[in-house]
């Protein structure tokens, strides 16, 4: 049992070092690739923690290999196209000028069942509202709606626009986050200024958000009775 | 690049482990092997004692032996090892005809675990 026990942990911190070796990347949308060393090193791992009788090392090396080979395999594919090509295909238009490649379809033994749940998915519920789609790679339908059936963007009402980025988490349950004050330009001063302001303290706050132009958000913590 | 670089060194790291640990368990194995053939020898010549003592010998490097290819090689092709290891000195002991085949057999496990590092056998 202990052994099992170590071995699971071993295992745990293998599969978490490779995924994160995988990089981001990987734990989106997965490419055909993607998807096989996932499903190949799950099970490899399965059956080195099961299976006392195969050494550690047994498990351990293939699937460091098989995520080192992915590594080295995504990186050879964004310097050589037609590696990337070989190895993830190409993305295929099902769909041009609202007119369905029929031809397309049947080749990616894509059915119109699939099809339309593919259109659903993208919150599409008539094929008449499509102008263009493209299967990508990873098996995901991208489309582009008619013009007339596309939603109204505040630029198409000539609305004085702004761009900003988003608020970012300055105190998350009592603690400050300096990395996250630094980024929007802020400093700990002006944090705790507000904080006195507001009559708290940083221990009493559940969340404070606070953007570059130092709008900020501020939600006490529930006084538990 | 720094993940490209650290898998590129994972992997020469993994070849090295891997060229490594043929060797290593090739040489435990034909120097275990040639412990167990002098086993075979000297019961072939009658000499119990040298047998015994070379038995001894065995039983005695039998630690060795498991830690280098227990790392690479299935416990279960090691177990059967240890039993025969076990069984025999008390066969040359009572004068056991079939030590010999003990023995033999002996060699004959051994050498599967050296073929688990042969590199046919990945096809």
């Amino acid at each position: 049992m202990t052994i099992i026990f170590i071995r699971t942990l071993i295992l745990y911190a293998l599969v978490i070092f490779s995924v994160r070796l995988m990089g981001k990347r990987q734990l989106g949308e997965l490419q055909p690739s993607e998807l096989v060393i996932t499903i190949l090193i799950s099970n490899i791992a399965t059956l080195s923690l099961e299976d006392t009788d195969i050494p550690l090392l047994q498990g351990i090396l293939p699937v460091l290999a098989l995520v080192c080979f992915e590594v080295l395999s995504s990186w050879i594919s964004l310097r050589f196209p037609a590696f990337r090509k070989l190895v993830s295909g190409t993305p295929q238009i099902i769909i041009r000028n609202g007119e369905i490649d029929q031809d397309k379809l049947r080749e990616l033994r894509f059915s119109p069942d699939d099809l339309m749940a593919s259109l659903r998915t993208a919150g599409i519920f008539s094929v008449e509202e499509v102008q263009f789609a493209c299967a990508e790679t990873n098996g995901t339908v991208s489309v582009l709606r008619k013009a007339g059936k596309q939603p109204a963007e505040k630029a198409d009402v000539c609305a004085a626009l702004q761009d900003a980025d988003p608020p970012r988490t300055i105190i998350a349950d009592g603690i400050l986050r300096e990395q996250a004050l630094q980024e929007e330009g802020l400093d700990r001063a002006w944090a705790e200024d507000v904080l006195r302001r507001a009559g708290l303290h940083s221990d009493e706050v559940f969340l404070m958000t606070a953007d570059a132009s130092r709008q900020f958000t501020i939600i006490p913590k529930e006084v538990q009775a | 690049m720094t993940r490209v670089w650290l898998s590129f060194g994972i992997l020469l790291a993994l070849t090295a482990l891997c060229i490594g640990s043929v060797f290593a368990v090739r040489s435990e194995c034909r120097r275990y092997e040639a412990e167990a053939a002098s086993v075979t020898a000297a019961l072939a010549d009658g000499d119990t004692a040298a047998a015994l003592a070379a038995c001894d010998g065995m039983a005695g490097d039998w630690r060795r032996f498991r830690t280098v290819c227990g790392i690479f090689v299935k416990g279960s092709k090691l177990a059967p090892i240890r039993e025969e290891l076990e069984a025999l000195p008390p066969m040359i002991e009572a004068g056991m005809p079939e030590s010999a085949a003990c023995a033999a057999r002996l060699r004959y496990r051994i050498g599967n675990v050296e073929s688990e590092t042969a590199v046919f056998r990945c096809f």
